[in-house]
Formats: structure tokens, C-alpha cells, sequence
């Protein structure tokens, strides 16, 4: 489980539309979650987190915050800004205050969630995720997330709704707005993995391939889809397709690992 | 829902607890290391740490080393970059408690223990065939044989008998008889190359300035010794296949029999990279088969930062699984044994994910501390970055302990435990045991830098048996039955964290529980079946 990436944030940045009600019957109805307008002094911040300048976006926030204090947006884009750079300890008491201060910023609840999820506060997690669905609830990221708390508390029968429900989120999403569609491949992906880790988990080998095929094919970086799948179809008894996912798999984390120095 | 797997879900989805009310037993531990005599403060490197060698800490043994029935304590003891060689040396401790009351005394001088090395871990076995507990020091530097003489003296057979292998950085050990020739080899593994003189120039985790490693060093080759007889050891590290796949950093190792085929095979636990599963092909022929086994990766595809190593029989299979304490903003992990050497993590499954996360994991132990007839889990943590905080690396550089209840067909983290173990600490080691023999499972934690903690279970009295196999083969398993209720364990040379843990067999006994049925294996293939034991006693129990 890896933090947020400048990736998913740009994401973030970029929606603009939500399909609401795919929980039960998918509808393309696309409605947009509640974004007050940016405050024009803080825009620079939002470039500079889109840019991946994560001190000068605080930077800039952090002076907002000096001229309004407790302003929710200036609040956010300092959370994000270490929510960014993997420091959730850090980012969480800004999020909180950002949302304490504009309970309906419906766009801060789900980093607020992942925040809590990755600082391993599942009762926050859960709860955050929860408001997320609830707020916006054609967003695929509430009830993944959800799921993911459901798995963590080995509720599989929840945890596989969950993830179905995030899956039919992306369904609408396809149909509504193709373009953000693709934008998201790799979060669809994910879901289609965490939905095949719970299958395997209950032992629905077959189930479990066809979500982990699907997400690699999504995604031919998913690294967690590829691996299991290896392991699933050896389970099956399918010793060439497990070699050939294996195969792949190496490779692509022979690719993630070989940047030089570091630690860990 | 798809109605062949509507069973098993709805098996796997019934948790007996409320995830967010668990019904945790009431566990009481006191910390009395001092009271008890056990009065010792460690060393590794300085304070605060500087480089990756200093930060390892290390691990300490519990053998009863004097034959008097109770658990003694050695600690090998590190050094420092200044002077690796020459530390403040090793203890031992000698058990002299009556009554109840837990006593220690510092007996190293009479022992004839002289170790001064930088030791990092310790396993126990009889090296040398003689019916006595021996320990195997691992170092930075050359490693140490201290050959026991079952009366509390040790003799260091270091050079004579060829195990101390080359001046490099081991880590861990593990005894087993992997050639079923009925002497015990030595597997080592081995850490990375660190040069005292010209450590690297350190690195950033979170944008935060540590130091190097273990990324960015040379891994460390692992090396099997093969008992020739009499205490004498070869290096057979070529010719059985261990040097066949690239090195790792390795930080645990234990020898079981995890694919039942009557072998015992080596897992090692490795740091950032993927763990080994050497499959014992017999004749000390050994296969990788981490990978395919699913044992090299967690979940998510990831080599992890392994740093302890747990065994139990979790899922009522009677095969060991795998739990692995790893590194922060990682998840400690469980891969579960599916049999044939296959492994599934099921870290998330079992309840022991995410709440890991913010901590760096070391020691860890699988003990019915509450005595209820199920095995809970106990992690010891604390972080190698001085200048870890909360808000820098979303974790304190001193971390509590993290325990977990059984609750049915889960783990549930005990989000209040007593205070001995809710105190923060950067913990290393640690080794259990019954230490005061009141049938529950005591603590010993080695802290970096720190003086050592006692942990005496004072949780309530329940119903227990100990069963202390004779020879205390590593491997051995021991299989307990009452009424319907089936228990699994297995001694085992090394693991925890490069610690050593009491070699025997300690179960807790559901209530109502007067007898029990025992079956004991040796790896050797000779096996005792008991009937109608009477529980609440320790008892020893050897080959006919």
C-alpha cells in the first residue's frame, strides 16, 4: 500500500465530473462534487503542488494562512502538500483543520481518509471514507476505500461489495466521460485487484484470475495484480500462464526497484 | 454472489468481534527487570546512531544452560564503531528464582564467557552432539561458537571448529539437521558490506537525511555450514545451491520442515529484498522457492524490510505459517501455508494490516499469553532513524509494542494493553519464555542502547502444559489434542528477532480442559504419542 502519488493528485485537480447514483443502477447523470473557487492568492500554491514543488506550494499557503487564519482551503493545500510527499503524520491535523473548518469541502475528505487509512486509524479511515461516498457519491474512491477498511477488518463479503460498488462506479464513469475514464485506468485497475485479493482470500480461485487478469490489463504495471496472479493460476494448475505472469511481473519490478541509492 | 464461494465467505466474513468494540482479554504485564536482578544496559554503536551498523541492536537467548530446569539469559552483547572488536563483552544470566519470585544473577565471569565481539544475534543448538545447548553468536566479524557444557560453563570453539567464517556482517542463524545425518547445521545469514572506515554518504527517507543502507550497499552472501561430526563445520555454501540466486540482506533465518516432506527447509527473512524459501531437495541440496512459493512477496508484489520472523499454525492446518515484522509505512505481513511449500499473505484476512503501518517492527512472537487456548501475537518496534517523528516519517522513533488478541478467526489489536507494553521503546530483540515457571509466557526485550526489560505475564491464571522435548531438535513438532481442540508447535533455533526463545512447547488450554493428547515428531522421523496427559505441569518428553 503506497501513498498518494503527484499522480492521483493531478487527478484530483483535473476533476471535473462525477457520475452519482452507480451504487445501485448506474446512471450517467454526471454531477460535480462541491469546489468553492480557489482564492486567487492560493492558486499559486495549487500550481506549484501540480508541479510537484511541494515546499513552495506550503510556502505560499502557509503566508495565506498567515493573513486568514484557519482558512479550510489554505489548510488543504498544506495537507496535501505533505500528503504528497508521503508524511501523512504531517498532513492529517491540516486536513482536519481544513475540513473542521468547511465540513462540506467534499474534496478534502478523501485525502483526509487515505491519510488516517495509511497512519493505520481504520475507525478515521472508515469514517472519511464514508463521508467521501456519501458527499460525492459517484466517486469510485469512497467505496474503494471503504472496501480496503473492510478487507483490513476481514469482512470479505463487505469488502467485496465495496470494491463491486467501486467498479460500477468506473462502469458509469466509462459511459459518462470516457476520457476521465482512461485518466483512471490505474485507480480502476486497483479496485479490480483488491476485488481479486478478496476472491482469492475466500478461495474463488476462478474469480480471483479473471479480476487480476482484468486489472493488469488495465494496468500492466500493477505490480500486486501481476504477482498474484502468478500465484492464482499456479493454484489453478495453469504452470505456463503462472511462469508467463511471473515473468512479467519480475520484470516490471525489476523496473521499480533499479532506481540507484536510497535506503529503502 | 457467486454460489460456490458464498460458503467460505460467509465462513471467513463472520469476525467474532466488532471491529470497532473488540473484546480484548484483559492482559497484565509488570516490567521487573530490576527487582529480578537483571540489571544490564546494551551497547550498539552510539547514541544516537549514526550509521546502519549501529542501529541493528541485536538479540539475546533463553536455554536453561545450567540443567537446573529453569530459563537462563544470554545477551551476546554488541560494540562499537570505535572499537568493534572489543566491547563491553556478553552476559549471562543465571536463573536462581524460587518461590515465585523471578531472580537473576550475572554469572558470566564463572560461565568462562569471554565474548567481547560486536554481536548481533543468537541461536541455540547442540552444535557438538554432546546433549548440551550451545550458542552461535552472529557478528559483525567473525561469528562465535560457545560450545555449552550443560552446567553453566561455555567453552568459545570458534576456530577449532570452523564456524566462524569469514570477518563479515551475519546477522541471523538457525540450527537444523538439513542432512538428516543427526548433527545440526549452521545456516548464516548474512547482512551487507559496511566499511567502518568509509561509511557511505547518507541518503534522505522522506525527505529527511539518514544514513545509507540497506539499499546502496553490497548484500552479504548467506553461508551453510554442514556438521561434520563432533562440533566440526564445512562450508558448503557453493556446493548446496544457496549461492545460486543473487545475495540479499539478511536479517532471520529458521529451520522447518514447511513443505511436509519430511525436510527441513530454511526460511530467510530479508531486508528491502525478496525472502528466501530454500527447499531442502535432501542430500543438502537446497532450491530457492520463495518466489514461487509466494513467500518472497507480500500482497502487493513488494520485497519487504524483514526484520523478525513468528511461526504458527494460524488457520488449524497443523502447518506452519509465516508472519514477518517489516519496516514503516509498510504492513507486517502473514503468509499463511497452503502446504507443498505454497504461501498465501493473508496479512489483511487475519486483522493484521494497516495497523502496523506507522511502525518498524522487530521482535515478534506467536504465545497464548491469556491462556485461552489460542496463540495472540506480540510485536516489539521502535525506528533505526533518530530523527523519525510523527510528522518527518509519520512514526516516533521510540514505538509501543503492538499486541494482538486471538478473537476467533482473526487477530484483534489490542488498542489499550498494559503499560508495560504501551510504553514507547526502540526495541530489537526479544525471547519468551516461562521464566518464573508459573505456566504463562514471560518476555525478556532487548532495547537499543537500552537496559534490558522483564516482562512478567501477570495476566490470570488459566490452564497451560509444557512440553519440553528431549532432544530439543530444531524442527521438532509437538501436536496437542483435547477434546476436540487441535494445537500445533514447533521448536525452532533462532527467529523472533536474531533471538533465541525458550525451546519448548508451551500451550494454553481452553476452560474445563483437565487432559490432553500429545503427538511429538522428531525431524529425525521418530515421533512419541502420549494419552491422558495431565495438564498444568511441565514435561519432558523423550524418544523411546
Amino acid at each position: 500500500m503506497r501513498g498518494m502519488s503527484i499522480r492521483t493528485a493531478l487527478v484530483w485537480f483535473g476533476l471535473a465530473l462525477v457520475v452519482s447514483g452507480c451504487r445501485d443502477k448506474p446512471v450517467a447523470t454526471p454531477v460535480a462534487p462541491r469546489r468553492p473557487a480557489l482564492a486567487g492568492e492560493l492558486r499559486p500554491a495549487a500550481g506549484a503542488l501540480e508541479r510537484g514543488e511541494l515546499a513552495a506550494a506550503r510556502t505560499v499557503a502557509e503566508a495565506f494562512l498567515a493573513t486568514h487564519p484557519g482558512d479550510a482551503q489554505a489548510s488543504f493545500l498544506i495537507g496535501l502538500s505533505f500528503a504528497f510527499a508521503d508524511n501523512h503524520g504531517a498532513a492529517r491535523p491540516w486536513l482536519e483543520q481544513a475540513l473542521a473548518a468547511a465540513p462540506d469541502f467534499d474534496l478534502a475528505w478523501e485525502p483526509l481518509a487515505k491519510t488516517r487509512f495509511l497512519l493505520g486509524d481504520l475507525a478515521g479511515a472508515r469514517a472519511a471514507y464514508g463521508e467521501c461516498a456519501r458527499r460525492v457519491p459517484g466517486d469510485p474512491k469512497g467505496p474503494h476505500g471503504l472496501g480496503l477498511v473492510e478487507l483490513e477488518e476481514s469482512r470479505l463479503a463487505e469488502a467485496e461489495a465495496q470494491f463491486r460498488a467501486a467498479l460500477a462506479c468506473f462502469d458509469a464513469l466509462e459511459r459518462a466521460d470516457p476520457r476521465q475514464a482512461v485518466a483512471r485506468q490505474g485507480e480502476r485497475s486497483e479496485s479490480h485487484a483488491r476485488l481479486g485479493e478478496v476472491l482469492f482470500a475466500a478461495e474463488d480461485l476462478a474469480g480471483a484470475r479473471a479480476e487480476f487478469t482484468r486489472a493488469v490489463e488495465l494496468s500492466s504495471g500493477n505490480l500486486s495484480a501481476l504477482y498474484t496472479l502468478s500465484l492464482v493460476h499456479r493454484r489453478l494448475g495453469e504452470e505456463a500462464l503462472a511462469r508467463a505472469a511471473e515473468a512479467r511481473y519480475e520484470e516490471a519490478r525489476r523496473a521499480r526497484v533499479s532506481a540507484p541509492g536510497g535506503t529503502r | 454472489m457467486n454460489p460456490a464461494r458464498a460458503l467460505p465467505l460467509a465462513l471467513l466474513a463472520a469476525p467474532a468481534c466488532a471491529p470497532s468494540a473488540p473484546a480484548a482479554p484483559a492482559f497484565a504485564f509488570s516490567e521487573v527487570a530490576r527487582e529480578a536482578g537483571l540489571v544490564f544496559t546494551t551497547t550498539s554503536g552510539g547514541t544516537p546512531s549514526r550509521e546502519i551498523v549501529e542501529v541493528k541492536g541485536g538479540g539475546l537467548a533463553l536455554l536453561d544452560a545450567d540443567g537446573d530446569g529453569d530459563l537462563d539469559a544470554f545477551v551476546p552483547n554488541g560494540a562499537t564503531m570505535e572499537a568493534p572488536r572489543a566491547g563491553p563483552g556478553c552476559r549471562y544470566f543465571t536463573n536462581e528464582s524460587a518461590g515465585g519470585a523471578l531472580h537473576f544473577r550475572d554469572a558470566t565471569a564463572e560461565a568462562g564467557l569471554t565474548f567481547r565481539g560486536w554481536g548481533i544475534g543468537v541461536a541455540v543448538g547442540d552444535a557438538n552432539d554432546d546433549g548440551h545447548d550451545d550458542l552461535y553468536v552472529t557478528c559483525f566479524g567473525p561469528n562465535a561458537l560457545l560450545l555449552g557444557d550443560g552446567r553453566g560453563h561455555f567453552r568459545d570453539a570458534s576456530l577449532d571448529s570452523g564456524a566462524a567464517g569469514a570477518d563479515v556482517w551475519s546477522a541471523a542463524s538457525t540450527f537444523g539437521d538439513l542432512d538428516q545425518d543427526g548433527d545440526l547445521e549452521l545456516y548464516v545469514a548474512n547482512y551487507l558490506r559496511f566499511d567502518l572506515e568509509h561509511p557511505p554518504p547518507y541518503s534522505s527517507f522522506k525527505n529527511a537525511p539518514v544514513f545509507t543502507g540497506p539499499i546502496g550497499l553490497p548484500p552479504e552472501p548467506d553461508v551453510l555450514l554442514e556438521n561434520t561430526g563432533a562440533g566440526r563445520f564445512r562450508d558448503v555454501s557453493q556446493s548446496s545451491g544457496i549461492r545460486a540466486v543473487a545475495p540479499a540482506f539478511g536479517l532471520g533465518a529458521v529451520a522447518l520442515d514447511f513443505d511436509d516432506d519430511g525436510r527441513l527447509d530454511v526460511f530467510v527473512g530479508n531486508d528491502s529484498t525478496p525472502n528466501f524459501l530454500w527447499v531442502n531437495r535432501g542430500a543438502l541440496r537446497l532450491e530457492e522457492g520463495g518466489a514461487r512459493g509466494g513467500l518472497a512477496y507480500n500482497v502487493d508484489g513488494m520485497a519487504q524490510s524483514t526484520m523478525g520472523i513468528a511461526l504458527a499454525d494460524v488457520d488449524g492446518s497443523g502447518r506452519a505459517s509465516v508472519f514477518t515484522s517489516n519496516f514503516s509505512n509498510d504492513t507486517n505481513t502473514l503468509h499463511v501455508n497452503r502446504g507443498s511449500g505454497m504461501f498465501d499473505d493473508r496479512t489483511r484476512r487475519f486483522g493484521l494490516g494497516m495497523v502496523s503501518f506507522p511502525y518498524v517492527g522487530w521482535a515478534a512472537g506467536f504465545l497464548d499469553l491469556d491462556l485461552d487456548g489460542d496463540e495472540d501475537l506480540l510485536v516489539f518496534n521502535g525506528h533505526v532513524y533518530p530523527n523519525a517523528t510523527l510528522a518527518a516519517m509519520d512514526a516516533g522513533y521510540a514505538e509501543p509494542a503492538l499486541l494482538f488478541a486471538r478473537a476467533g478467526e482473526r487477530f484483534v489489536h489490542v488498542a489499550e494493553p498494559p503499560a508495560a507494553l504501551a510504553e514507547p521503546h526502540v526495541d530489537r530483540g526479544a525471547a519468551f519464555g516461562d521464566l518464573d515457571r508459573d505456566g504463562d509466557l514471560d518476555a525478556l526485550v532487548l532495547e537499543l542502547n537500552g537496559p534490558l526489560r522483564l516482562l512478567r505475564n501477570d495476566t490470570a491464571p488459566g490452564h497451560w502444559l509444557v512440553v519440553a522435548p528431549e532432544p530439543r531438535s530444531p524442527g521438532t513438532r509437538i501436536e496437542l489434542t483435547a477434546e476436540d481442540h487441535r494445537q500445533t508447535r514447533w521448536i525452532t533455533s533462532g527467529a523472533g528477532f536474531v533471538s533465541q526463545s525458550a525451546q519448548e512447547a508451551h500451550f494454553g488450554l481452553p476452560r474445563g480442559t483437565t487432559r490432553a493428547d500429545l503427538v511429538i515428531r522428531w525431524p529425525d522421523g521418530s515421533s512419541r504419542r502420549l494419552i491422558g496427559v495431565a495438564i498444568g505441569q511441565r514435561l519432558i518428553v523423550t524418544r523411546e
